[in-house]
C-alpha cells in the first residue's frame, strides 16, 4: 500500500510545476551562494597574498641589514634594531571557507606584529567596508540553509494535505487503505528529498572540487560534518511540517502558523537572545577601554625620564645601556610594556566577557534550532566570530613572547644577529599553525 | 457614506474573528515595544559612554603634561559620534559604521569601533528595532490579513451575497481599500507613537529638525503600506481562493524582504567590492610618508621658505622650521587623503546605485535607505561626522604645529608645551546636519516609493474592479 502511494505521490510531485520552480530555485540560490563564497575566498586569499609579499621584502630589507652589520658595513645606528622587526602573518581560511562568510567581513585577518605597538593598536584602521551593505548581510551556504531551505519547504509543503482534506479527495485517499498519517510523512518526505536533493548534490561537488592536498581529508571530513548538521536542521523543519499540516483544517492556516513559527525561530529568537546576552554580559566599553589606554600611554610619555630607573629597580639582571642611539628604541619599547602591562586587566576582562557569552549563547540555541545551525554551519566552515578573536589573541599573546625575547638586547642597546633571527626568533605563523591542529581538534569535538 | 462605513467596519470585524490574524497584531505590537525597549536602553547607554569617552578624552589631552606639540599632535584627541535620539526607531548604520575617529596628525583614519564586532550574535536573523519590525512583520501582518480579503469572500460565495445585497462594486471595492489602509495606517501610527515615546526617553542628541524627520518617516512608511496594501488586494482579488493568494503573498513576502535584500547586497559587492582595509590605509600611510621620503621636495618646500622670508639659511627664518615644515608636509598631505577617500566613497556610491535599482522591485529597500536618512543613522549622515572629524583635525594640528613654529623662539633645546597650550585646542563638537543637506540622494528614492504607491493602489483597483464584476 505504502509503495504505491510513494508511486502516486512521486507521479504528483513530478508535474507539479511549483515543486519543480522550488526545486530550482534551491539549487540556484545554492550555486550562487558557494560562487559568492568562493569569489569571496579568493579575493581574500589575493589581499593576504599581496601583504605577505610587501611584508617579505621588508623582512629581506631587515635580514639584509643585519647581513651588512656582522659584515663590519659602515650602517647607520638605526638599522637593523629589534625595535624594526615585524612579524606579519594572516589567519588561512577555513576548512570550508566558500561555505560561509560568517564573520570574515568583519574582523582582520592579517596583523603585523611590531613592539611599537600595544595590544590596543596592534589591529586598527582597517574599518573600510561600506556600513550599509554590512549590514544587509550576506547571502553564504548558512543563510541558505538556515534562512532560506525552511522558507522553500514551507512553500512546497504547507499544502500537503490542506487542500485534500477540504475537497474530500483525502476521504476518498483514506478509503484504500493508507493511514492519514502515512498520507502526510509519504508527502513530506518526498517533498523535503526533492529540495535537499539539489543542496546535497551541489555542495558535494564543491566541497569535492575545491579539496586540494594536504587538507583534502580535513576538508572533506568538514563536509560531511556539515551536511549532517544541515540535514539535521531541515529534518527539525520536517517535523515542524508535520505538526502543522497534521493540526491545521485548512492549507491557509497552515501557511500562515507556518510562517509564523518560521520568524519565531529564524528571526525573533536570535533577536532576543542578542539582546539578552548582551544584557547579561554586556561587552565592556570599547570607548573606556580606548580612554584607558591613553590615559596610560599619556602618563607613560609623562614619565619617560623614570622608565629606565624603575625598570632597573624592577629588572636587576638586565643591563641597561645609555647609548644615545639605542634611546628612541628603548623608550618606544618601555612605553610598549607599560601601556600593555596596565590594559592587561582590560583586554582580560574583554576575553572573560567573550567567554562567558560564548557559554550563554550554548543555552539559546535550546530556544532556536536556527541558531544552532548557524552556529554549528559557521563554526564548522571556519568562519565563527570566535576564530577571528582567537587569531587577535594569538597575536597580542605573539606580542609579549616578542617582547620578552627583544627586550634584554633594545635595553642593553644591542642588536640580534642574523642566526638568532632566522633560527631562535618566534614567528607568529609558527604559533598559528600549531594551533591550526586544535582546528581539527574541534572537529572531533563536534563530532 | 454610510455604506462606506458599514462596509470598512465588515472587513474589520472579519479580521478580528480571525484567531491567527489577532495573534499576529498583538505579537507585532508587543515586538514593537520590545524593539523600542531594547534600543531606548541600547542608546542611553551608548550616549552615556560617548559622552564619558569625550569628558575623559579632555581631561587626558589637558593633563598631558609638557610635551612637544608635534608629539601632542600624535596622540591627539578623538571625535566621538553622537548618537541622534530618533536611532532607537532605526539605528541604520550604528552598529557596522564606527564610533570614533582618531585625528593623529599625519594621518586621515578610518572611524573605529563598530558595535557589530561586539555584538553577541551577527548575521542577518539577530536585528531588533522599530524599524526592522514594522518592515518585516508589519508586512506579514497586511499580507496574512488581506489574503483572504477578495479571494477568501469568492471562495465563500459571500462576495456576491454582497454584490447582489445591492453594493456597488466600486464601493465595495473602495471599501476593502480603505479598511487595508485604515489597517496599514493603525500599524504605522502605533509604530510611531511607541518609538517616539522611548526616543524622547533617551539622553541621546535631539536632531535640530526632529519635527520634519518625523514627518517624513511618517510619508515614507506610509507610502510604504500603501504599496503592501495595495499588492496584497490585487493579488487577492486575482487570484481564486485563500490559499493561492496567501501562498503567493507569502512567497512574495520571503522573497521580497528576506531573499531579495540579500540577493541585491550580494549584485553590489560582486560589481563593486568593497575597498580591502589594510590595503587602503597602507594607501594613507603612503600618502602621509610620501612628502618626508622626497628629498627634492623638502628641498623645494625649504627653498620657497627662505625665498619668501629673504633669507639664505634655514636658522635665520623667523620661525622654527620644524614647525613650518610639518604643517607643510600636512597640506602636502590632504589631497592625497582624499584622494584615497574618494576612491573609497566612489565604490561605496557605485554600491548604492546598485541597491537603488533592486529598490524598484524591492521598496523594502527604498523605504529602509529613507528610514536611516531621517532617523540621522544612514552612511551619509556618518560620512558627514568623518568629514567634520576631519576638518576639526586639519585645525587642531595646525594649531599645534603653528605653536611649534612661532612660539618661544628664543627657547634653546627642545621645545615644549603645556596645559596653557592644551587647553586652547578645542573640543570636537559636531552640530547635527539637517536633513534637506542630504535631500539630492534622497529624492530619487521618495520619487520611486511614490510611483510604486501609485502603481499599487491601480493594480489593487483594477484586479478589484475585475474581482467585482466577475462577481456581480
Amino acid at each position: 500500500m505504502i509503495r504505491s502511494l510513494i508511486n502516486l505521490e512521486i507521479a504528483l510531485l513530478l508535474r507539479s510545476k511549483v515543486a519543480w520552480s522550488l526545486a530550482l530555485f534551491a539549487a540556484l540560490v545554492t550555486s550562487a551562494a558557494l560562487l559568492i563564497g568562493e569569489a569571496d575566498r579568493a579575493q581574500k586569499t589575493e589581499s593576504q597574498a599581496t601583504f605577505l609579499a610587501a611584508a617579505a621584502e621588508r623582512e629581506a630589507a631587515f635580514r639584509d641589514a643585519l647581513l651588512q652589520i656582522e659584515r663590519g658595513d659602515d650602517v647607520s645606528p638605526f638599522l637593523g634594531r629589534p625595535m624594526a622587526i615585524r612579524d606579519a602573518a594572516v589567519l588561512p581560511d577555513g576548512p570550508l571557507g566558500d561555505f560561509s562568510i560568517g564573520a570574515g567581513d568583519l574582523y582582520p585577518d592579517r596583523v603585523e606584529v611590531r613592539l611599537w605597538e600595544t595590544s590596543a593598536s596592534l589591529f586598527e584602521n582597517y574599518q573600510f567596508e561600506n556600513p550599509t551593505t554590512l549590514g544587509l548581510g550576506r547571502l553564504d551556504m548558512t543563510t541558505v540553509i538556515v534562512v532560506i531551505m525552511p522558507l522553500l519547504m514551507i512553500a512546497l509543503s504547507f499544502d500537503a494535505l490542506g487542500t485534500d482534506r477540504q475537497s474530500g479527495r483525502l476521504r476518498l485517499l483514506l478509503t484504500s487503505g493508507a493511514s492519514e498519517q502515512a498520507v502526510i510523512w509519504v508527502r513530506l518526505i518526498l517533498r523535503f528529498a526533492l529540495l535537499w536533493l539539489p543542496v546535497a548534490v551541489i555542495t558535494t561537488g564543491a566541497a569535492a572540487l575545491q579539496a586540494t592536498p594536504p587538507d583534502a581529508a580535513a576538508r572533506m571530513t568538514a563536509y560531511g560534518l556539515w551536511l549532517l548538521g544541515a540535514l539535521a536542521y531541515g529534518l527539525f523543519w520536517l517535523l515542524i511540517l508535520a505538526a502543522a499540516v497534521a493540526a491545521r483544517r485548512s492549507a491557509g492556516q497552515a501557511a500562515a502558523s507556518l510562517v509564523a513559527v518560521w520568524a519565531v525561530f529564524v528571526l525573533i529568537i536570535p533577536a532576543l537572545a542578542a539582546a539578552i546576552v548582551q544584557t547579561v554580559h554586556p561587552s565592556p566599553s570599547r570607548l573606556a577601554y580606548l580612554t584607558e589606554v591613553r590615559a596610560v600611554a599619556s602618563k607613560a610619555d609623562e614619565k619617560a625620564e623614570g622608565w629606565l630607573e624603575a625598570y632597573a629597580i624592577d629588572n636587576p639582571a638586565l643591563a641597561v645601556e645609555e647609548n644615545a642611539d639605542a634611546a628612541p628604541f628603548r623608550n618606544g619599547y618601555l612605553r610598549t610594556m607599560m601601556v600593555e602591562e596596565a590594559t592587561r586587566p582590560l583586554v582580560a576582562e574583554f576575553e572573560e566577557v567573550q567567554r562567558k557569552r560564548q557559554s550563554a549563547l550554548q543555552w539559546t540555541h535550546v530556544l532556536s534550532p536556527a541558531l544552532a545551525a548557524d552556529s554549528y554551519l559557521t563554526r564548522i566552515a571556519g568562519g565563527n566570530a570566535e576564530r577571528y578573536l582567537q587569531f587577535q589573541f594569538q597575536a597580542r599573546t605573539h606580542l609579549r613572547l616578542m617582547a620578552d625575547r627583544l627586550g634584554p638586547a633594545i635595553l642593553a642597546g644591542e642588536r640580534i644577529s642574523l642566526d638568532e633571527y632566522d633560527n631562535e626568533f618566534p614567528r607568529l605563523k609558527n604559533r598559528l599553525n600549531d594551533h591550526a591542529r586544535p582546528d581539527r581538534q574541534r572537529l572531533d569535538d563536534v563530532r | 457614506m454610510e455604506q462606506l462605513i458599514y462596509l470598512v467596519a465588515a472587513e474589520w470585524r472579519a479580521w478580528r474573528r480571525n484567531g491567527l490574524a489577532v495573534a499576529l497584531g498583538l505579537s507585532l505590537f508587543a515586538l514593537i515595544a520590545l524593539a523600542a525597549w531594547l534600543g531606548t536602553q541600547r542608546i542611553t547607554m551608548l550616549e552615556a559612554e560617548r559622552a564619558a569617552a569625550a569628558a575623559a578624552d579632555r581631561e587626558i589631552w589637558v593633563n598631558q603634561g609638557e610635551d612637544n606639540p608635534h608629539a601632542a599632535a600624535h596622540f591627539s584627541r578623538y571625535a566621538f559620534k553622537p548618537v541622534p535620539a530618533l536611532a532607537v526607531f532605526d539605528p541604520g548604520v550604528l552598529d557596522t559604521a564606527g564610533a570614533a575617529i582618531w585625528m593623529e596628525g599625519h594621518y586621515q583614519n578610518p572611524a573605529q569601533f563598530r558595535l557589530i564586532e561586539d555584538a553577541a550574535i551577527g548575521g542577518v536573523t539577530a536585528r531588533t528595532s522599530p524599524a526592522f519590525v514594522i518592515v518585516v512583520f508589519g508586512t506579514l501582518l497586511v499580507f496574512v490579513l488581506l489574503a483572504g480579503a477578495v479571494a477568501g469572500e469568492r471562495e465563500d460565495g459571500t462576495l456576491r451575497q454582497v454584490l447582489v445585497s445591492g453594493v456597488a462594486p466600486a464601493r465595495l471595492a473602495g471599501a476593502k481599500l480603505l479598511a487595508a489602509l485604515v489597517l496599514s495606517g493603525v500599524v504605522l501610527i502605533a509604530t510611531l507613537v511607541v518609538a517616539a515615546a522611548f526616543s524622547a526617553g533617551t539622553s541621546a542628541a535631539p536632531l535640530p529638525d526632529a519635527g520634519l524627520r518625523v514627518l517624513g518617516l511618517i510619508v515614507i512608511y506610509g507610502l510604504y503600506f500603501v504599496i503592501v496594501a495595495g499588492v496584497a488586494l490585487g493579488i487577492s482579488a486575482r487570484l481564486a481562493d485563500r490559499r493561492g493568494a496567501l501562498g503567493a503573498l507569502a512567497g512574495l513576502w520571503a522573497g521580497a524582504i528576506i531573499a531579495g535584500p540579500l540577493l541585491a547586497n550580494e549584485t553590489a559587492l560582486g560589481l563593486a567590492p568593497n575597498p580591502d582595509g589594510p590595503s587602503t590605509y597602507a594607501k594613507i600611510v603612503a600618502a602621509s610618508n610620501s612628502y618626508f621620503r622626497d628629498e627634492a621636495a623638502r628641498r623645494e618646500a625649504l627653498d620657497k621658505a627662505l625665498a619668501e622670508y629673504g633669507v639664505a639659511e634655514k636658522s635665520a627664518l623667523p620661525f622654527r622650521y620644524d614647525g613650518y615644515e610639518l604643517q607643510y608636509s600636512e597640506e602636502v598631505a590632504h589631497p592625497k587623503f582624499e584622494a584615497v577617500y574618494s576612491d573609497v566613497r566612489a565604490v561605496y556610491m557605485d554600491q548604492e546605485r546598485i541597491l537603488g535599482l533592486f529598490s524598484i522591485f524591492l521598496p523594502n529597500l527604498a523605504v529602509q535607505k529613507l528610514s536611516a536618512g531621517l532617523a540621522g543613522t544612514d552612511r551619509l549622515h556618518h560620512a558627514a561626522f568623518a568629514m567634520e572629524a576631519e576638518a576639526h583635525r586639519r585645525h587642531i594640528v595646525k594649531l599645534l604645529n603653528d605653536d611649534l613654529a612661532f612660539s618661544a623662539l628664543e627657547t634653546e633645546g627642545r621645545y615644549v608645551a603645556g596645559r596653557a597650550l592644551w587647553e586652547t585646542i578645542p573640543d570636537f563638537q559636531m552640530t547635527p546636519p539637517r536633513v534637506d543637506a542630504f535631500l539630492p540622494s534622497y529624492l530619487p528614492a521618495l520619487g520611486l516609493l511614490t510611483v510604486q504607491a501609485l502603481l499599487a493602489l491601480w493594480f489593487a483597483r483594477t484586479g478589484l474592479a475585475a474581482a467585482t464584476r466577475g462577481d456581480s
